[in-house]
């Protein structure tokens, strides 16, 4: 009778468990590089808007600050989105009549929100505060890259736990003065490191304990 | 997968539902069954209870999958849970407001000062609200009568605002009516009422404290004369006292007599106050035992 097992059997069941090992590390590291890619972060993908708001043209071209509509950044966890009202502020007198602003018009008018794309969205685990981050002076444009230049928002970074940790851990490396927290196109005058390291200091940032879990999970 | 297997047993159901609810309608509240114990003396619900913990079910009811079936699909789940997280970022809206609420910081709780009725006495209190809705009820520290205290009661008084049975809408027999339908009805019967003298009618509420809302009704009492009137209070009184009640000056006293303060629209007051007579006694007490703790 036929022996159930071949001598090649032995390769085979050799082969099949390192087969197994180098499948399962193969489909860790595809994963992990998946998670990076723009296509899982959406970094740098514009999202397209009930109403084509353009940043270019509020920010750079009228000036605009970023108070104006997301007025409640230095108050809340919330940075805060325009009302209806805040858009209609100006556009009652301005543009009265565009065909892109007909949505908000339309919201005016039947006192139905506008429901707006979120381009920035952290998991529900993460407690994210934007009144610290700014009274702490972490500017707009560190996180969110050059608004003043985006016709439509993108996302500039990719909002993951180990860019987080980037700040966490050398604050200094990103803080600016109080006063240029809402600047666009930023340069400090004097070296960063200098600089840097006097605000931390000035600011009181507690650097003890940023990088604790329970800082950002709560 | 799981959805394949079905039904647990193939007998026809045995339990008599039908002859429970059979045996409890027509009965309310207390009438259901006074114990537990009254109800499992029936033969329906002991036949119940067998049926719902029943010893060795699965192979009495002859389970279509075994045990390693069983675990195959449990480690199966086990293995695929994971796999929920792998979920891309999910797109989400904002919807901001058409007209913003005034010192409303989205996030952020607003603090109203308001009253809530006690016995017809109004308690100064400060609600939080959560964009737009009421959490939780602190005494507000600016009105005498509360000092900011509550009692029980009082920091219960927010669950009424979520009461279910609270009719949200105007009802008439189970059927949503508008307030001009109860207006127009209304007039209607207090037109009839008014023949007899209003014989009729009836006037229900809780101890009346509020001036304007006494002489709105006193209005109704001088055009029908044949009314009657009664208070939903355990009391029975209908106008609570209104005028000057002197606070008395509890800060003094070092030993005071409990009584019930159950009716004394000044209670909290009075606890508050009292409280902070005995204040300086204890902090020495409080001060020299931190000090004996306090490492050298």
């Amino acid at each position: 009778m036929r022996p159930l097992f071949q001598p090649r059997a032995n390769t085979i069941a050799k082969a099949s468990i390192v087969g197994t090992a180098v499948l399962i590390l193969l489909t860790v590291v595809v994963l992990i590089f998946v998670n990076r890619t723009s296509w899982a972060t959406k970094v740098g993908i514009a999202r397209q808007q009930p109403v084509p708001f353009s940043h270019k043209h509020h920010v750079a071209g009228l000036g605009i600050d970023c108070r104006y509509c997301h007025s409640q950044v230095e108050q809340t966890a919330f940075a805060g989105m325009p009302s209806t009202k805040t858009c209609m502020t100006c556009h009652s007198q301005v543009w009265t009549f565009a065909e892109l602003l007909a949505p908000v018009r339309e919201s005016w008018a039947t006192e139905r929100p506008l429901q707006w794309e979120r381009v920035h969205n952290l998991g529900d685990y993460v407690y994210f505060d934007h009144s610290i981050h700014v009274n702490k002076g972490i500017g707009c444009e560190t996180c969110h890259g050059r608004v003043d230049e985006m016709p439509l928002v993108w996302k500039e970074k990719p909002l993951q736990m180990g860019w987080c940790l980037d700040c966490h851990r050398q604050p200094e490396k990103y803080i600016r003065p109080r006063e240029e927290v809402f600047t666009m196109g930023y340069v400090p005058e004097e070296p960063q490191e200098v600089l840097g390291r006097r605000l931390v200091q000035e600011y009181n940032v507690q650097t003890y304990n940023l990088e604790d879990c329970s800082t950002c999970h709560r | 997968m799981l959805f394949e297997i079905g039904r647990l047993t193939d007998e026809p159901e045995r339990v008599d539902l039908r002859a429970i609810r059979e045996k409890l309608r027509g009965k309310r509240g207390q009438e259901f069954w006074r114990s537990l114990e009254e109800l499992s003396e029936t033969p329906e619900f002991r036949r119940f209870l067998e049926e719902e913990f029943p010893a060795n079910a699965a192979e009495r009811d002859g389970l279509r999958f075994d045990r390693r079936q069983f675990l195959k699909l449990m480690g199966a789940s086990l293995a695929l849970a994971g796999l929920t997280g792998c979920d891309p970022i999910r797109a989400e809206k904002i919807v901001p407001a058409v007209k913003p609420v005034e010192e409303l910081l989205p996030g952020r709780p607003i603090y109203y000062a308001t009253a809530v009725l006690r016995e017809g006495y109004g308690l100064g209190v400060l609600v939080e609200s959560h964009e737009g809705r009421p959490t939780k009820i602190e005494g507000n520290p600016d009105h005498p009568a509360s000092l900011g205290a509550t009692d029980a009661i009082a920091q219960a008084e927010v669950l009424n605002l979520y009461d279910p049975d609270r009719s949200q809408v105007v009802m008439n027999r189970g059927v949503v009516r508008t307030w001009a339908t109860l207006r127009t009805r209304l007039q209607e019967v207090m037109a009839a009422q008014s023949a007899g003298g209003g014989a009729g009618v009836r006037i229900l509420t809780g101890a009346v404290t509020s001036p304007t809302f006494r002489k709105q009704i006193e209005a109704i009492l001088d055009k029908y004369p044949q009314r009657s009137m009664g208070a939903l209070r355990a009391g029975g009184r209908l106008w609570a006292a209104v005028g000057c009640r002197a606070p008395l000056r509890l800060g003094r006293a070092h030993l005071l007599s409990a009584r019930s303060s159950a009716g004394d629209p000044l209670a909290r007051r009075r606890f508050s106050v009292h409280g902070a007579g005995r204040r300086p006694l204890c902090a020495g007490v409080c001060r020299r035992a931190a000090r004996r703790r306090r490492p050298p």
